[in-house]
């Protein structure tokens, strides 16, 4: 009975293939969310990394490593392209712009059939990617997320995060940085396509629109965009939540919506940042138990993340 | 003969996307939220109406209004659901109002289309409502060599008709004044005794309503709704919003006629599937040129 309730909530191993993926796809969504922009112009470059994978591999026999360091240089350079029209927009307006750019691509996609298969996509890639490449990758995108947050890069993202112009009075380039970020995420974006193309072993057009952008925002959303673990648990999250919700069949899509909302609600930096602030309040609480004299130095740390 | 007729589709189609885009426009202009659940709005309106015309045997304004109705229920749904508890809550500021009204509006759009797609599996195998037809849908008028169907005219009509109250609302009452202040900033237009989150309540019934005719009109016109129908109108009404300006009414109307007639002249020399594209193209082509619209303003610079 209690073996039986383990199993059912311990996921498979294609459940932890897809997680990974995710989890990949998050992370290429996090240096655009994490500094406070919402620009979600990386799934245009997950849908360039993954038809470049396919079709590299499909019509040239290209194998894995080639195809990521050619989807990720060029997506380099695209979203250091991109990142010059889309600079003067912010807030919602770039949200709109950049839900525009990824449906512009998708409808790249679906219209020259001759490179991109059209509706139907590309099928019949000869190789493939298994769990221990994606979670290489993973450990390797993670790492890096977690040495970025703990240098001077990291406290200059959050610095903009809270207040873009303050952050320029304190010496942040903050230009430069929004640069870097939007090269970071298109880069990592491309890589998590090639991966993903790698795993499935075909392209549809359909997988990379507007779903795939709700579906990935709404992990790092979830798991949390002030802290480097936060695509790492939105991604777990969202992909073992509607596995166990898989016997409601049509209405996983009505309770991931419910979900997100209901962290939008009360949890507006996610479940990392809610875990910050409970920690921050406990450490506040037990630090003024031991030195009560200098209450206020110690509680101000509850008000910032960890 | 035929690039006449296709111009012609093409403005039809545009007072389609006017009333869409109208709705999308003014909430983003005045409640300051993208609407990204607009779209299924559009669609569950008409998909409604047809459902209730069906069982209880309406005409076509009856049909149109129940369509209208909740259209603007599931606008005030939204505002109360995903759009108020972010501009109340106080673990919110006005850094992270956008994204996080975005991405709530996500959460509304996977709930409504969840909910959609489980009313039409219940229903029966399709995902496809059939329209009846009626008097309005098999009338042609013709002059000359090109022939308009009669829910054309009254597309257009509806159109510029619905638009046009807008803008007088908007405009020339003491309610679009209101409107206007919340556009230039919520803090200020709340001090001086703007209800904002009644106001923008408002707006998102009406911008709801709105779609749900378009939707009805469109179904009318096509015989046909799916789930689907409406995210090409709230990708394009994205393309109508920025061409016409952001929170402009008279600037949606045209901006939807231009979209329209840009898809007459593409589905004439390129074929109908490249629409978006080139309505997207001259979106980035307006980006660059003229950032802020046809006939939107320049925002004002709060740093």
């Amino acid at each position: 009975m209690t073996l039986a309730a383990i199993a059912a909530i311990l996921p498979s191993q294609t459940v932890v293939e897809i997680f990974l993926i995710n989890a990949l796809l998050a992370y290429s969504a996090y240096p655009a969310l994490s500094s406070g922009s919402s620009s979600f112009t990386f799934v245009a470059f997950v849908a360039f990394g993954a038809y470049t994978a396919a079709i590299a591999n499909v019509d040239h026999g290209i194998g894995l490593v080639p195809a990521v360091l050619i989807a990720c240089a060029v997506s380099a350079l695209g979203g250091a392209a991109l990142h010059y029209p889309l600079k003067r927009l912010s807030g919602i307006y770039l949200g709109l712009v950049s839900i525009a750019v990824v449906a512009t691509v998708q409808s790249i996609l679906v219209n020259f059939y001759s490179l991109t298969g059209g509706p139907a996509g590309r099928a019949g890639m000869t190789d493939y990617v298994g769990a221990w490449q994606l979670l290489a990758a993973l450990v390797f995108v993670a790492a890096v997320f977690m040495v970025i947050q703990r240098r001077h890069t990291g406290l200059a993202i959050r610095a903009v995060r809270a207040d873009p112009a303050g952050a320029a009075t304190n010496g942040v380039h903050v230009e430069r940085l929004y640069l870097k970020l939007a090269v970071a995420s298109a880069v990592l974006a491309a890589f998590a396509g090639v991966m993903r193309a790698y795993y499935f072993g075909f392209v549809v057009p359909d997988d990379y629109g507007f779903p795939l952008l709700v579906a990935v925002v709404s992990m790092v959303v979830i798991g949390g965009t002030t802290h480097w673990t936060g695509p790492l648990i939105g991604a777990a999250v969202m992909t073992m939540v509607p596995e166990w919700l898989r016997p409601l069949g049509n209405w996983r899509d009505v309770i991931r919506g419910v979900i997100l909302l209901v962290v939008v609600w009360w949890m507006p930096q996610g479940i990392t940042g809610a875990i910050g602030r409970v920690r921050g309040r406990w450490v506040a609480r037990r630090s003024l138990a031991v030195a009560p004299a200098e209450p206020a130095r110690i509680a101000a740390p509850s008000a910032v993340r960890p | 003969v035929l690039l006449l007729q296709q111009l012609v589709n093409g403005v039809i189609v545009g007072g389609a996307y006017a009333l869409c885009a109208t709705g999308l426009s003014i909430t983003l202009g005045v409640a300051k939220v993208l609407n990204v659940a607009h779209g299924i709005t559009l669609t569950i309106a008409a998909i409604a109406g047809a459902e209730f015309a069906r069982r209880y045997d309406l005409g076509t304004i009856a049909f149109l209004a129940v369509g209208a109705l909740a259209g603007a229920c599931i606008g005030a749904a939204l505002e109360l659901l995903a759009y108020r508890p972010i501009r109340s809550s106080r673990r919110h500021d006005r850094h992270t109002f956008d994204s996080a009204t975005l991405v709530s509006g996500m959460a509304m759009l996977l709930i409504l289309s969840g909910g959609l797609r489980l009313f039409l599996n219940r229903k029966g195998a399709h995902d496809i409502v059939s329209f009846p037809s009626s008097g309005v849908t098999k009338h042609r008028l013709s002059a000359g060599s090109i022939s308009v169907p009669l829910i054309g005219v009254v597309i257009l009509v509806t159109a510029a008709v619905l638009v046009g109250a807008t803008w007088w609302l908007v405009e020339r009452t003491q309610w679009g004044r209101a409107c206007r202040a919340m556009a230039l900033d919520h803090e200020a237009a709340r001090m001086i005794g703007i209800n904002v989150d009644l106001m923008s309540a408002l707006l998102l019934a009406l911008s709801g309503a709105m779609a749900g005719v378009a939707g009805g009109l469109v179904g009318l016109a096509y015989r046909a709704v799916d789930g689907t129908t409406g995210d090409q109108y709230l990708l394009l009404g994205f393309a109508v919003v920025v061409l016409g300006g952001i929170g402009s009414v008279p600037g949606a109307f045209i901006g939807a006629l231009l979209v329209g007639l840009v898809q007459g002249l593409t589905a004439y020399w390129l074929g109908s599937q490249w629409v978006q594209l080139v309505a997207f193209v001259f979106l980035f082509a307006m980006l660059v040129v003229r950032p802020h619209g046809l006939l939107g303003t320049a925002p004002i610079d709060r740093a």
